[in-house]
This record gives C-alpha cells, sequence and structure tokens, in this order.
C-alpha cells in the first residue's frame, strides 16, 4: 500500500507529519460540506463544525515552530 | 458500549480484504445502489459529537486514528479506480443514516467519483527563504543611477527611499515567483485548488496549491515539480511537495469551489 511519500527534515518530523495529515484530514477537504452538511445533520449525523475542526488545526501546530518544514519526496 | 459508525470512503462498490481501521476494527461496507461506504464501528464514548470535539486537538488522541483513517484511505485508493474520502470525523448514528446519505447525496457522489477517478492529490507549497536579490532590478538600478548623477543633498534624500524601493521590488518577485508556479501547476495537472494561506504561523508560505494529478501522469507532473524546484531554488526560495494522497481535497470540492 501506497503510504504519501513524506519525508522530512525536521528535528520532530513525526509531529510535521502528523500536522500534514491533519491538515488533509480535517481541512476544509470535507465531502459533506455546505448544503450537504444541512441536510444530513437533520437525520443525526454527527458532524463537527467546520470552525471547531479548523481551529483544531491551528491549535495542533506547535506554537513556537515553523509550520511548515515538511519537506519534499522526490 | 454503544458505538457508531465511522466513515472513511465512498466507492462505487465493495472491495473485499481491506486492512483494519481506526481501534484495530474491521472495515466492512454499507451499500446502496450504486455506491459503498467503508466504515467500521467506533466507541461512541469517543466518537460522539462533544467527545469527539473535545479530543480532536489532542495529538497524542487524534494521531493514532488519523493514521488508521489514513491507512485505510491510502488502500482504498490504490486498489480503487475511484474514491471520495471523507474527512477525519464523519460519523454516523448507525447504517441505515449512512445508507441515507448515499441515497440523498447520490447524485453529488457519483459526481464527484468521476471527478477524481484514476488521480491522486499533491500538496504544493513555496516557502520563502530569504528576501530575493533586488539590485539587478530595473527599479533599483535606475535608482543608484539617479542618486550618482544627483546633488549631494538629492542623492540623500534618494538613498532615503532606496528602502522601499527594494522593498517592493522583492515583493514584485515574490509575487511573480507564486504566480509562476501556479501557472506551471495549471499546465501540468488535471485541477488545482490554491490553499488559504495560514495567518499566524511563524513561516508564511508565498503559495500553497492541492493539485489533482492523474496517476497514469505522475511521472511527468514529477519532472515538473523537479524543473520549478530548480527554478526556484534554495536558498532564496523552497519548494515543497507531499503525495501521492486520496482525493480529500478534490473529493470534497463542491461545484462552485473548484
Amino acid at each position: 500500500m501506497t503510504q504519501p511519500r513524506v519525508s522530512l527534515s525536521a528535528p520532530n518530523a513525526d509531529e510535521m507529519s502528523l500536522l500534514e495529515l491533519a491538515d488533509r484530514l480535517l481541512n476544509r477537504g470535507v465531502v459533506l460540506t455546505g448544503e450537504a452538511t444541512l441536510s444530513v445533520a437533520g437525520v443525526d449525523l454527527i458532524y463537527l463544525g467546520l470552525n471547531v475542526v479548523l481551529s483544531a488545526v491551528e491549535n495542533l501546530r506547535p506554537r513556537n515552530a515553523p509550520a511548515a518544514p515538511r519537506d519534499n519526496v522526490t | 458500549m454503544s458505538s457508531l459508525v465511522y466513515v472513511y470512503a465512498v466507492l462505487p462498490r465493495a472491495l473485499a480484504d481491506v486492512r483494519a481501521g481506526i481501534g484495530g476494527r474491521p472495515v466492512r461496507w454499507v451499500t446502496q445502489d450504486n455506491l459503498a461506504a467503508a466504515v467500521s464501528d467506533v466507541p461512541a464514548a469517543e466518537f460522539g459529537e462533544a467527545p469527539l470535539n473535545e479530543r480532536i486537538s489532542d495529538m497524542g488522541w487524534l494521531g493514532p486514528r488519523a493514521v488508521a483513517h489514513q491507512e485505510v484511505n491510502a488502500e482504498l485508493h490504490e486498489r480503487a479506480e475511484a474514491m471520495v474520502p471523507l474527512a477525519f470525523g464523519t460519523v454516523f448514528h448507525d447504517d441505515d443514516r449512512v445508507r441515507q446519505l448515499l441515497r440523498d447525496q447520490a447524485h453529488a457522489l457519483s459526481g464527484r467519483l468521476e471527478a477524481v477517478r484514476g488521480c491522486a492529490e499533491w500538496v504544493v507549497a513555496l516557502h520563502l527563504l530569504k528576501s530575493p536579490e533586488v539590485a539587478n532590478e530595473a527599479s533599483i538600478l535606475a535608482a543608484r543611477t539617479e542618486i550618482e548623477a544627483s546633488s549631494p543633498g538629492r542623492a540623500h534624500l534618494l538613498r532615503q527611499r532606496m528602502a522601499g524601493l527594494e522593498r517592493d521590488a522583492a515583493r514584485r518577485l515574490q509575487a511573480d515567483a507564486s504566480e509562476a508556479v501556479l501557472a506551471s501547476l495549471r499546465h501540468s495537472a488535471a485541477d488545482v485548488y490554491t490553499e488559504p494561506l495560514p495567518t499566524d504561523t511563524v513561516e508564511r508560505p508565498l503559495l500553497r496549491a492541492s493539485v489533482l494529478v492523474p496517476r497514469e501522469g505522475e511521472s511527468r507532473f514529477l519532472d515538473d515539480i523537479e524543473r520549478l524546484r530548480a527554478r526556484w531554488a534554495e536558498p532564496t526560495y523552497r519548494l515543497l511537495l507531499t503525495g501521492p494522497w486520496p482525493p480529500y481535497r478534490f473529493g470534497g470540492l463542491t461545484d462552485d469551489q473548484s
């Protein structure tokens, strides 16, 4: 199975990799956005408010570390 | 203990023998007409709305679960021609609710499956490591020439304006770099989505984009990235790439966003 080919140069490599992952999984790429969420919410979908999700991602970022030393791949 | 149904992704049909999901629970399928949702059972005590929102910013809790989410979706993405991965934390009360989603959103989900068929998602970021060299920019050269030709008093005034000119020139070069990278991505990818830039982080990228790339065109895309990296090189710029991801961003975009 293929994992995203992320190699990291940052000292806290695992953390940055998790940040990248969280950014993909929690960020705005939600299939149930907008109208879909509303209509589904009416039938008891437990759904994270988008604002909650976004602030969660922001809070995950270590305060004093750069947000982006996830390095690349090829 | 009561459980909820966690949805990983929606596919056109079920796959056999998928690896275990969150908490080691088996991945099973909820199907409706021409759609199949990959799901597993999760404890309500952790994935109910309130506990989930409480725990989601705790990296120690989120980490292994996000990894399990991604590992399931990576396998589905590897094995299926088309799949729409859902965001972390998409939870339903029971299978009937999932079926209802598949029924209610059948049209949208089918459209999204087609839009990402045979494609993977990559994330490209262009960072500025130090201010670009502006000494040879036309505006700076012209200003220097003018200073040399001016009286001492006027030259002094002009020199005071130099810092502003240099800042403007650097800003222009950065904007040019970001636009050039974006234009190249638009040329080599099936679709490009420019991500909003984080505002409260130490290192702010000049550009961050999700790009959708057909799997069969992957090596050409990576060649293009290498060329971009050579052009927008360190020590001034740094081009970062991660992928291939399941199409989290493009699977979730609505028509008016893409």
